[in-house]
């Protein structure tokens, strides 16, 4: 050919998580005003109580993710192996990029978590999460571990849910959503099965959580990528 | 690769889906550095062909090869490959300038320049989204990308639907000038033959999920003739031809055959006082794909492909 290509061009991984990234930034920016409003107006309101209202949103950022995993599988694979990618590229661009959305979202989630904590401190007021985190709670790392974890295999179930909805039917799809969530499943029960980890540091406690964390985004990870890599792309009819 | 864009090689491929057989046992070559006119009428396998060789899907049965190589999963190939349907499988919900910037991302012979001056001639807005714009509109910016994108080998899948006339005409224009200053490989299909045969070099006809004929345009034209004239000279003077359809007014008759006349013919038919006409590829197609004429032709089919 007479034209001459462009060099010094990033990999596709790179543009994938890129592009995945700058989009959850932006629907994460819209989450997490409309938590703070919502958690804002409600503690103005019933503060002096002492419940944590942020604390009823670990379920809600976890399934927000989830969702908007789903959302990415549906939307982009088409478009990504349209634009002359593999499928291995979106493979490791999607499991990097929401592994990262995961436990950016974790970090948000107590950051704000703390700053509730210190509102409720500063009104005098006492501080109650409903599944037992405490006003004290200040080990981050171990509070990380307790939300983010959770927060990051919601993100890589919710890819592994739009993976099989692309590759059988809907009505499929369907069916296989115990599978599909289980990864998810499995998490919140262990995490819900016992003392958060914040409380109950003990060896037995951290392989379970720990264990659960990582043996279930490991499974929905190389699920996702195995059903990915031989995946066809359907076409829209025109 | 070669220096003009990208060969194709089908050997045996077959593509299912459930019961309905969309590819039958595929063999086909497309020459690096043509134009090729990928003919067919609904449903014969135009798309599922165009998608086997973008890597969109595996076949069920036998062997894609572009350049030389499977496409499938293939990092050397793919970015060079470039399927355009309608508005392309791009995001429809970011403007046009985000998409231009997302596809010269991805791309590695897009040109910028030729985008903007195609953005300029169709009159797209970069500012607005795909999702919005007319189904023209989104055809336009299809094209857009297709040609802006220089892959060397580019898939044009019906672009043109929904087009009006003189833009349709621009997209044949833009396309003959860059692919002269930039030659590929580049496969058109559409269903509006009489305005790509200018455009094209070769010709693959689909029928049904097999290949019924693939040569080169030039010789397939040359082999297209109608004859009119009186009935009875007219049916004496096609004997033992292919006679691809008939049309009668009266004692006068036009009958299209698909051979080539010799120096003899031709003085023959002067002698008789029948008029010897060109076959467009249109009138070509409409009869080589008449089921009528279908298992005349079936017969043939291993010698075209």
């Amino acid at each position: 050919m007479s034209a001459t290509t462009r060099s010094g061009r990033p990999s596709p991984t790179l543009l994938t998580t890129r592009l995945v990234l700058r989009r959850a930034v932006v629907y994460g920016g819209w989450f997490w005003l409309v938590v703070v409003v919502l958690v804002a107006s409600a503690t103005g309101r019933y503060g002096p109580d002492g419940f944590s209202f942020l604390g009823y949103g670990r379920q809600a950022v976890s399934w927000f993710l989830f969702s908007q995993a789903i959302t990415l599988v549906a939307a982009s694979l088409r478009v990504h192996v349209g634009s002359g990618m593999t499928r291995r590229s979106f493979v490791r661009g999607a499991l990097a990029a929401h592994t990262i959305i995961g436990a950016a979202h974790g970090v948000v989630f107590v950051a704000l978590l703390q700053l509730e904590r210190l509102v409720h401190q500063a009104a005098g007021w006492p501080f109650v999460v409903h599944d037992g985190l405490d006003a004290t709670g200040t080990r981050l790392g171990l509070l990380l571990l307790d939300f983010g974890g959770t927060i990051v295999v919601a993100s890589l179930s919710g890819l592994l849910v739009g993976i099989v909805y692309q590759r059988v039917s809907a009505w499929w799809g369907t069916v296989a959503l115990p599978f599909t969530v289980g990864p998810l499943l499995v998490v919140l029960a262990v995490s819900q099965a016992g003392p958060l980890v914040v409380h109950d540091p003990t060896p037995a406690r951290l392989v379970a959580v720990v264990g659960s964390v990582v043996g279930a985004g490991v499974v929905a990870a190389l699920a996702f990528a195995l059903l990915s890599l031989r995946a066809p792309v359907r076409l829209p009819p025109v | 690769m070669s220096d003009t864009g990208y060969g194709v090689t089908l050997r045996g491929v077959t593509q299912r889906f459930g019961s309905v057989v969309a590819l039958d046992d595929v063999d086909l070559q497309i020459r690096a550095g043509t134009i090729t006119g990928l003919l067919g009428r609904n449903g014969s396998g135009k798309t599922t062909l165009s998608v086997l060789l973008a890597a969109f899907r595996r076949p069920t049965a036998g062997q894609v090869l572009v350049d030389g190589q499977d496409p499938w999963e293939n990092e050397r190939v793919v970015p060079n490959v470039c399927l355009i349907r309608e508005a392309g499988d791009l995001p429809a919900d970011e403007r046009m300038s985000a998409v231009l910037r997302y596809v010269a991302d991805r791309r590695p012979f897009f040109d910028p320049d030729l985008a903007g001056r195609l953005m300029d001639t169709f009159a797209l807005d970069p500012r607005r989204r795909p999702a919005r714009l007319s189904r023209g509109q989104r055809s336009a910016f299809g094209i857009v990308v297709g040609l802006a994108s220089r892959a060397p080998l580019t898939v044009l899948d019906e672009v043109h639907l929904g087009l009006d006339a003189p833009s349709r005409y621009a997209f044949y224009d833009a396309l003959l000038d860059d692919y002269l200053a930039h030659p590929r490989t580049i496969l058109l299909s559409s269903h509006l033959v009489d305005e790509i045969d200018r455009l094209v070099e070769d010709v693959v006809v689909l029928d049904r999920g097999r290949v019924l004929l693939a040569q080169d345009a030039e010789s397939l034209r040359a082999q297209g003739v109608a004859v009119t004239g009186p009935s009875d000279l007219v049916e004496a003077f096609v004997a033992g031809r292919e006679v691809l359809g008939r049309q009668r007014l009266g004692r006068t008759a036009q009958l299209t055959v698909r051979a080539e006349l010799s120096a003899d013919d031709v003085e023959r038919a002067r002698r008789e006082g029948l008029e010897l006409g060109p076959v467009g590829l249109q009138d070509l197609f409409v009869h080589l794909t008449d089921p009528q004429n279908r298992l005349r032709l079936s017969g043939e089919r291993g010698g075209d492909r």
